[in-house]
């Protein structure tokens, strides 16, 4: 068994080329999974548009066990990716959500502290994904009548996030086991 | 770190709360009937379409590769659009007032309004 606060404690202080190693694993498993994603079909009663972002599994990680700069470094180039693979359009939303659910994530992170539980994290991480977007669909179009959709985007963002918790609380360990033998 | 606590629960039933009620009060709020549609290229108005005139297709010079629809039962919506996503297409029909779709990488958005909602004048006072 691992201490989950020793192994937390050092992840932070791991050596500059180990993190960029877990960097270039994280993102690479981001655009794995986004890709995926982005094949399956639309998910029923989901509103169009509407991904669980499973991608944000290995931001969450990498912000609870490697460090905030790790986490928006990784958020940053999920939207390069995205802007490179589907155009501007989806890779200023992409950019724009990751940057606001990162920074939201991290403010609950300081707000809450020890408190903190991987499903509130996960949960605003989501909310404030959709939220981050909508500013930037507002922006491109210059006027908030798409805003009556954020309601709706929000409820789903909320199952999207207690979904993208469960599956960290899984992979966790094999993640803790990875990094404990590197 | 936990899973989840108490807390996270009654912070979660009470934002899936809040949204259903404001869900419900847009969705009371917004009326079938005999609606117009705005269509915009950004925030450029392109047309004003009667959605009560029953079957027409659309298609404007500044995105000429997305094809607006409407029906005999009053619905607009995204027929084609050479977009990647296609989220617009999957949007559907809009037919109550206060619905909104758009296709973000072509610039081009549908917003509904009842005619109660529209911009003519009761009086002119001069």
């Amino acid at each position: 068994m691992y201490n989950k606060s020793e192994v937390e404690w050092n992840n932070k202080n791991l050596p500059k080329t180990k993190k960029t190693v877990l960097l270039a694993l994280f993102f690479s498993m981001c655009v794995i999974l986004s890709y995926l994603e982005h094949m399956l079909p639309p998910i029923p009663f989901f509103p169009p548009g509407a991904k669980l972002g499973l991608s944000n599994i290995f931001v969450m990680y990498s912000l609870i066990f490697i460090g905030k700069r790790e986490a928006f470094m990784l958020a940053v180039l999920k939207g390069l990716f995205v802007f490179l693979i589907r155009g501007m359009t989806a890779g200023f939303l992409s950019l724009t959500g990751g940057l606001f659910s990162v920074l939201v994530m991290c403010f609950v992170l300081v707000l809450l502290k020890d408190k903190s539980t991987y499903v509130i994290l996960s949960v605003f991480g989501a909310i404030f994904h959709n939220i981050g977007q909508f500013i930037a669909v507002s922006f491109i179009i210059g006027s908030f009548a798409l805003m009556i959709y954020l309601p709706v985007l929000i409820i789903f963002g909320i199952f999207a996030g207690i979904a993208t918790a469960a599956v960290l609380s899984f992979v966790i360990p094999a993640f803790v086991r990875i990094l404990l033998q590197g | 770190m936990k899973m989840c606590c108490l807390r996270d629960l009654i912070v979660i039933t009470v934002l899936i709360s809040t949204c259903f009620a404001v869900i419900f009060i847009l969705n009371a709020t917004n009326t079938r009937g005999d609606n117009t549609a705005f269509v915009y290229y950004y925030n450029q108005l392109l047309a004003e379409i009667d959605l009560s005139l029953g079957e027409g297709i659309f298609s404007f010079s500044e995105a000429e590769n997305v094809v607006i629809r409407t029906d005999s039962g009053g619905n607009i919506y995204f027929y084609y659009s050479d977009c990647p996503d296609k989220v617009c297409m999957r949007t559907g029909k809009l037919n109550r007032a206060g619905q909104s779709a758009a296709c973000l990488p072509n610039g081009i958005i549908i917003r509904i309004r009842g005619t109660s909602d529209s911009r003519e004048h009761d009086v002119i006072v001069q």
